[in-house]
């Protein structure tokens, strides 16, 4: 029982992680349209930017904190580099070109920082609770008080405020958002730029358990994908709830049935997403969409 | 003169004989590393048209050719070394097992559009590399699968390289002529359609649903031939060789051709087989972020890709049109 809540603990730790990757690819999607399948990477680049700053003797709060800066600005400059040339209908040719940065991205941290794994150690302390019998780390703990801030700030952003409304108008309709006189670049610039310090949050905390490596997100961003997939790629609450589900489903799946093991761990969310979408096409929390001609 | 010469260009009649006689006469005049190379440029041909056909003319934006294009390699590869069964029977076992798997894939995503289906397909593109590791007793696991390549029967007097080129070209060649018509009768309108705007197909009799079955069974059963095609070639597979960046590469083969060519899936064959070997002489880690900015450049700048640079230059060079303007037809705003 206590392997059992244990590895539930855990799992959902690593939810959390998940849960960050997809709240910045769900915020992505809501704030332009797009799926970002470079979410991932981009995160990763900061991860090692954090992980540099260290090693040359910033503090790592302050290498932190620098670094989701530098993912607001880098997200907000490939939207205005890259993303803004493209038409917002074109969803092929968006699917490719976040591929793309996805391919170059990846490369771009081998090239520079080479394979061999690198870590910034713990970001929260190494001490471990016992509730109930039942041993927690803190880095478990703030990993999900993390998540939970996040999810907090943005439904209140996008729920509560001007801003948040204006994102929203902007991706409902942006030709009827933009005469009304919201800003509807400005709007996808900074989706973009809040999606992207998200995203490399994500990257941080998954940090310590799976060391800095290219690569390193691909496995992350996999799992944020079938939980944006389960939850709905347009539902923020949904892509937790779902990111949650899937961390502990996949700890107990490798710690029970032994014919999956590590190797096939990674096919359990890949299964989800597959059959989630094959059963209810648009996600468990998602709206289902309707099409104009 | 020069309206003359791009006329000519356009004729068909000129340059398909002249591209044949260019393929039938490449490997006798080539080394035999060449000629290797070549076949492997005709198995990214295929591979991407199988893409072109699925994203470019039918808009399904599926990333699971790398499924099928393993699944051909490896159908050929176990039966050609385990039954020792000759490589045509393989081939067509192989094709013919694709065709249903992409069937049955179509039909349980057949509900899902754009990205849904994306991230449906990328799903399946993953795990299937897993699972040939998985299988070691079949597949021979991560070590790969060593299977014997044919040689050239005496009767030809060819080498055996030159021997798999043609056995390679023949249903290439056949297979891009036959895409190429397909696509020119109702059955690619009705392909173009389901891209363009899926509802307004089911409206107007198209059977939406039939359509993307035949679709994506095709052509999986296309990618499922450039497997067994290639592992004929090569004479190894194993799970490294399909993971689903490959999918991606075909994806960015196609997309430099030309996605919503025919023979833009040529280019990109020759793109696939030779522009990482440039790239890796300069720098080993160069060659993938080459291949993401090629993407981006060309997504960005060139979306009809190598042929539609080509069709432009073309056009543009006829500019002062002596023929009457075409009726141009209306076009509603969708949204």
């Amino acid at each position: 029982m206590e392997l059992f809540l244990e590895q539930v603990v855990d799992g959902l730790a690593m939810g959390g992680v998940y849960g960050s990757l997809a709240l910045g690819m769900v915020l992505i999607f809501r704030t332009t349209g797009i799926l970002n399948f470079a979410q991932g990477e981009m995160a990763l680049v900061v991860a090692f930017v954090v992980w540099q700053l260290n090693h040359w003797g910033v503090p790592l709060l302050v290498a932190i904190v620098g670094g989701i800066v530098l993912a607001f600005v880098g997200g907000a400059l490939i939207e205005f580099t890259v993303i803004r040339r493209l038409s917002k209908d074109n969803e092929w040719g968006m699917v490719i070109l976040t591929f793309g940065l996805f391919l170059f991205l990846s490369n771009l941290t081998g090239f520079v920082w080479g394979y061999l794994p690198v870590s910034f150690g713990d970001i929260f302390p190494a001490d471990v609770l016992s509730v109930f019998g039942v041993s927690v780390t803190l880095g478990s703990l703030g990993t999900m008080l993390v998540v939970l801030i996040e999810i907090g700030v943005l439904t209140f952003v996008l729920h509560r405020t001007k801003l948040g409304l204006a994102m929203r108008a902007t991706v409902s309709n942006r030709t009827s958002a933009g005469l009304v006189g919201i800003n509807v670049r400005r709007m996808s610039v900074l989706g973009w730029g809040i999606a992207s310090s998200i995203g490399a949050i994500a990257a941080i905390l998954a940090a310590p358990t799976l060391y800095i490596e290219p690569g390193m997100m691909f496995s992350v961003l996999l799992y944020a994908l079938a939980a944006a997939a389960l939850g709905g790629f347009d539902s923020l609450l949904g892509a937790v709830v779902a990111s949650l589900i899937i961390g502990v489903s996949e700890n107990l799946a490798a710690t029970y049935i032994p014919w999956i093991g590590s190797e096939l761990k990674i096919a359990v969310p890949l299964a989800i997403i597959f059959a989630v979408l094959v059963l209810k096409p648009s996600g468990l929390f998602g709206s289902e969409e309707a099409v104009r001609v | 003169m020069s309206t003359n010469v791009s006329e000519l260009l356009r004729r068909k009649v000129l340059w398909v004989p002249v591209g044949l006689v260019a393929l039938l006469a490449l490997p006798l005049m080539t080394s035999s590393f060449l000629t290797f190379q070549l076949t492997l440029v005709l198995v990214w041909a295929l591979a991407a048209l199988a893409t072109n056909l699925l994203m470019g003319f039918g808009g399904q934006m599926s990333i699971a050719l790398n499924a099928f294009f393993g699944l051909g390699a490896y159908a050929a590869g176990v039966l050609h070394r385990q039954l020792e069964l000759p490589f045509l029977v393989t081939a067509v076992v192989a094709v013919g097992a694709a065709f249903l798997g992409g069937a049955l894939l179509s039909m349980s995503t057949a509900r899902l559009k754009g990205l849904y289906l994306c991230t449906a397909t990328l799903a399946v593109g993953i795990v299937a590399p897993l699972f040939v590791s998985k299988w070691e007793h079949i597949t021979g696991g991560d070590a790969g699968l060593v299977v014997p390549v044919p040689g050239a029967p005496a009767w030809s007097g060819l080498l055996p390289d030159q021997w798999r080129y043609y056995v390679t070209l023949v249903p290439v060649v056949l297979i891009f002529w036959w895409t190429g018509n397909l696509m020119r009768g109702p059955l690619g309108r009705a392909i173009c359609a389901l891209r363009d705007s899926e509802l307004v197909a089911g409206t107007q009799g198209v059977d939406t649903p039939r359509v993307k079955v035949l679709l994506g069974a095709y052509s999986s059963a296309m990618a499922a031939l450039a497997g067994a095609l290639y592992v004929m070639s090569v004479g190894v597979i194993s799970p490294a060789t399909i993971p689903v960046l490959l999918s991606i590469s075909f994806i960015v083969a196609s997309v430099v051709g030309g996605i919503a060519t025919i023979w833009g899936a040529l280019i990109g064959g020759v793109f696939l087989q030779f522009a990482p070997r440039l790239a890796s002489e300069i720098d080993p880690l160069a060659g993938g972020m080459l291949y993401g900015l090629i993407m981006i450049v060309f997504i960005l700048f060139a979306p009809a890709g190598v042929v539609g640079l080509l069709r432009g230059f073309l056009e543009r060079r006829k500019a002062p049109d002596p023929e009457p303007e075409e009726v141009s037809i209306p076009v509603y705003e969708t949204s």
